[in-house]
């Protein structure tokens, strides 16, 4: 095919638009004519003869259109015409018009966003070269919880095993650092020489941490990599950094080397600000050899992790025969040779905000998905009206000769535009909608940071959303419109009816359904909330303060609590406005579900569970409490006179203690001196921190007869501002020495932050109960107006014979409500059917609670007759005279 | 939206280009001359051949101009531009290797 011709024509064609079809009908008028006088000269008479001539050429504008196909430039052509068509077409009625895009920006705007979130949790990388090929080693004991591996280990996994190169690493905790007079809070990893070679990142000031700073089996060097961000929050991006002093907890260091923005180290949450080698800042003790939480590395080619696995499951034995053992007991006793080794990757990070909220969010994305799926089914049965609307027009149309792919190609036009507008507005909607989510899931650790703003990917995702969202809808009225009838209709009283109408009602039916299933959801999940925030505690919590105690490095050496602490505790309460202050060692911050077995000594276990806390004689009283039977702790219990303990009223039953349990002796778990406790009393039920959990099985131990104590929590009674007073316990602590004061919040603030989760779902999902709620009164007001449009004859007519505006209204409303009416029932079964799959998030809230559903289901009614009030309105304003006139 | 086979397409630009061989014609004319030519086999539709005839403009083997019919109308007159002589001797030439061919096989 020539081109250039072809590109002159196109041209032509583009943009003397109207001389060429003004001379395509010049011509064939013209050939026409010589057609008819050819007819004529033949002996026919005129008419006779135009009307063969017509029926040869096959009509004149049919063969206009079969000329027009063969133009180049056709399809754009034709394509501009129907843009141009449909925007005419979307301006001249703006409501529905509105309703469409709206409906489409709040489902796809809403999906962006959860996505984005979902995205942000479960899918993103590290930022690192290859993070699908990092991998990480843990130990788990026999319940599952992560364990320690000693640090010396690592040696071996770089001579021998499945890993190319391996390197330990241990972090997460957050200290005090200090450096050019500007104090700050620093999250720090210990990592042996490698990492940065194992992550494959190289500081991009200074140099990485090596095997000589990090020695393992004696102290390691005084150094530290900084992070980017550390680096100019506190040496302001200065290059010759290298070498200069840092203060981190108790320990002057230098600054080796400085890492490249967006490195963070492995914990995708709050990222890491210093990496230091092990032993070295923060001395370990000559009990304590320093420990990896985790072993990172990559595997040599070929190698899987099942296989990497059992490799070190086979060599785990002899290596740690070889290591020094390192590892702090824990209160189970096992050791580490009972342990499984898991090969994990490690590509995602360590994540504890993914942990705690991925379940939560999958949940959160399912809804979306379906609000998704209620705006499409919403823009589908206003599309189906307004096609139902147009039929006449339709029919207009073929019988001139338009072709079913015209007006199907032009109807696509028009769901892809209203789809675009819906994709460009959704965008800025769900940057509003992620807006508020970091604060909501922000734990408050020290330098959280997790980005939810949709990137790249998540927009492309949605803008392709929002395209097929457009072409799929528009498939639906295409369908009905394909089968129209080519004989024009023109009935001058249309009235809604036929099997598109039955469509819409059944699609208009499910939007309400679906709508109320998202909302009974979300009002359970709120009330769930209200119930955990209403739980009672069991504790005394206005005007507590709780601190939270760690040794500082060194501390612990040569300590002595029973010497250490009662002056403490001597200094703290001359501090003004405290009062009361009471020790214990779990309370109220509570970790984890540790239970152990509990059942009295000389029987068969009942299967009783129960958790160990550690406190200080006066802590019943200053935490409010109360004693039920027998006695608690005096200083009659000492460290020779035998263990005693208080449990809790729960435990109390659930030990099926059918008389008293009062100096009866109680075996918890398996520990060689927690196996013969005696029950000198009981106390009321009491949280350990979780409000889910008010009335936990505790056994309380007396501090004063343990063999050792340390980083206790402080419950602390005070008055007035709790500001100073805190800053004062800190201040008084460090000079204590030993400890510091890593945490110190007011008891009701702590406990009120505690169900984050439950928080975040209620929002969320209320959220998007209410879009679909929206979506659903859209629809319902869209196909209501229309209808008042569609049939303004009919009610000119019945107006002009006399019926009241309001009966018309009234009319309109009714139908409305009886559209809704189904709703809510179809919704409220399905709700009912589908209780089960919220049950593990609720709190206190039966999933098929009567009093939620009859509320959803009244509140959705009333918003069903709300939305029929504006054409209501229309209708009953009808002017007789005009609606009859307009034919 | 053309429903005819690229053969029969193709062949149906042939005609138009050596009917309109000898000299221009209008659109109505062409239609006779193919008739003609083809001895009554071939008679070529409106709704093909207009079509047809707009293509080969566009493709620049035809050119246009209006001129008066013989019964004193104006009419939109159809002639072959160099580039179209160019092409109805290789498609003369393509047609004829065809049926050569086509006529060996049958005969076998």
């Amino acid at each position: 095919m020539p081109l250039l011709p072809r590109l002159r024509s196109f041209w032509r064609n583009l943009i003397h638009r109207d001389q060429v079809e003004r001379a395509l009908d010049d011509e064939l008028q013209a050939t026409l004519e010589l057609l008819v006088d050819e007819k004529i000269a033949a002996g026919a008479p005129p008419w006779e003869a135009r009307r063969v001539a017509l029926m040869e050429l096959g009509g004149i504008e049919p063969l206009k259109e079969r000329v027009r196909d063969a133009w180049t430039g056709r399809l754009l052509d034709a394509l501009g015409r129907d843009v141009k068509y449909a925007l005419r077409h979307i301006r001249r009625s703006p409501t529905f018009s509105s309703a469409a895009i709206l409906t489409l920006a709040l489902g796809i705007g809403a999906n962006t966003a959860m996505f984005s979130v979902l995205d942000a949790l479960a899918f993103r990388r590290l930022a690192i070269p290859d993070p699908d090929g990092l991998f990480s080693l843990s130990s788990y004991n026999e319940l599952g919880i992560k364990r320690y591996i000693p640090m010396p280990l690592v040696f071996d996994f770089n001579r021998e095993g499945p890993f190319v190169e391996a390197c330990g690493y241990n972090g997460g905790v957050n200290f005090a650092v200090e450096a050019n007079g500007i104090p700050a809070r620093a999250v720090a990893a210990f990592v042996t020489g490698r990492c940065f070679s194992v992550l494959g990142v190289q500081p991009v000031l200074g140099r990485a941490i090596g095997d000589a700073d990090a020695p393992i089996m004696t102290a390691g060097a005084k150094v530290v990599v900084i992070s980017d961000r550390l680096w100019h929050q506190l040496f302001a991006g200065d290059t010759k950094v290298i070498g200069k002093s840092i203060k981190v907890d108790a320990s002057d260091a230098t600054v080796l080397g400085v890492l490249p923005s967006g490195f963070r180290g492995i914990h995708a949450d709050t990222g890491i600000d210093i990496f230091a080698p092990p032993d070295s800042i923060i001395p370990a003790s000559s009990e304590r050899r320093p420990v990896a939480s985790e072993v990172l590395g990559r595997l040599k080619p070929g190698v899987t992790p099942e296989q990497a696995t059992a490799q070190i499951d086979a060599m785990w034995p002899a290596l740690l025969v070889e290591a020094r053992a390192a590892t702090r007991h824990d209160t189970q006793g096992a050791n580490l040779l009972g342990d499984a080794v898991r090969v994990d990757p490690m590509g995602r990070g360590l994540s504890e905000t993914r942990e705690r909220y991925a379940r939560a969010m999958s949940i959160i994305v399912g809804l979306t998905a379906l609000l998704l799926v209620l705006a499409c089914v919403n823009l589908g049965s206003l599309l189906l009206t307004r096609l139902a609307a147009r039929s006449t027009e339709l029919g207009v149309r073929l019988a001139l000769g338009g072709s079913h792919m015209r007006i199907a190609r032009q109807m696509m036009v028009e769901g892809v535009l209203l789809s675009a507008a819906g994709t460009i507005l959704a965008v800025p909607l769900a940057f509003a909608l992620v807006a508020p989510v970091p604060a909501l899931l922000d734990p408050g650790f020290i330098g959280w940071e997790l980005s939810f703003t949709p990137n790249p990917r998540v927009l492309a995702v949605t803008a392709l959303a929002g395209l097929a969202v457009g072409v799929l809808m528009t498939t639906v009225p295409i369908v009905f419109a394909l089968r129209q009838q080519v004989g024009v209709t023109f009935t001058w009283d249309r009235t809604t009816t036929g099997a598109a109408s039955r469509w819409v009602r059944g699609l208009l039916v499910a939007q309400v359904a679906i709508s109320v299933v998202m909302l009974i959801g979300a009002v359970l999940l709120t009330r769930s909330l209200y119930v955990i925030q209403q739980v009672d505690p069991g504790v005394r919590t206005r005007g507590m303060m709780a601190a939270h105690l760690l040794a500082v490095p060194g501390g612990l050496r040569g300590m002595n609590a029973d010497a250490h602490y009662p002056p403490l505790l001597e200094k703290l309460q001359a501090i003004p406005g405290v009062g009361r202050i009471a020790l214990a060692r779990v309370f109220p911050r509570r970790l984890g579900n540790n239970t152990f077995e509990v059942g009295f000594v000389g029987e068969e276990a009942t299967g009783a569970r129960a958790t160990l806390d550690g406190v200080s004689a006066n802590f019943f009283e200053v935490a409010g409490i109360r004693p039920l039977s027998g006695r608690l702790f005096t200083s009659a219990d000492t460290r020779t006179s035998p263990r005693v303990v208080v449990i809790s009223e729960s435990l109390a039953r659930a030990l099926n203690a059918d008389a008293n349990v009062i100096g009866r002796r109680l075996r918890y778990g398996t520990l060689q001196d927690l196996e013969n406790l005696t029950i000198v009393g009981v106390v009321s039920n009491a949280t350990q921190g979780d409000l889910r959990n008010a009335s936990p099985n505790l056994v309380y131990a007396a501090v004063q007869q343990a063999a050792s104590f340390s980083n206790p929590n402080m419950l602390i009674e005070v008055r007035g501002d709790p500001a100073p007073i805190a800053a004062a316990v800190r201040r008084t602590v460090l000079e204590h020495g030993r400890e510091y004061v890593s945490d110190i919040d007011m008891l009701d603030e702590l406990l009120a932050a505690g169900p984050a989760r439950e928080r975040v779902s209620a929002m969320l999902s209320a959220l998007i109960g209410g879009l679909a709620v929206l979506l659903a009164m859209i629809g319902i007001h869209g196909v209501l107006a229309y209808s008042v449009t569609r049939r303004r004859k009919e009610i000119g007519v019945r107006l002009a014979v006399g019926a009241v505006p309001v009966q018309v209204a009234a009319g309109v409303i009714r139908e409305g409500i009886i559209l809704t009416l189904v709703g809510v029932a179809v919704g409220v079964s399905a709700a009912f059917a589908a209780a089960g799959a919220l049950r593990s998030l609720l709190f206190g809230v039966s999933a098929s609670d009567p009093l939620t559903y009859g509320l959803t289901a009244t509140f959705v009614l009333a918003l069903g007759a709300l939305a029929g009030v504006m054409p209501a309105r229309k209708a009953a304003s009808v002017d007789p005279v005009i609606a009859l006139r307009a034919d | 939206m053309s429903s005819r086979s690229n053969i029969l397409q193709g062949t149906l630009d042939m005609l138009i280009l050596k009917a309109l061989a000898p000299g221009e014609l209008h659109g109505l004319g062409v239609s006779r001359r193919v008739e003609q030519i083809t001895r009554g086999t071939f008679r070529a539709q409106p709704g093909s051949l207009f079509p047809a005839l707009h293509r080969l403009e566009e493709q620049g083997f035809l050119a246009s101009t209006w001129q008066a019919s013989e019964n004193n109308r104006r009419a939109k007159f159809y002639t072959l531009t160099k580039a179209g002589r160019r092409q109805l001797d290789d498609v003369t030439a393509q047609w004829n290797r065809i049926a050569l061919a086509i006529g060996h096989a049958l005969e076998t």
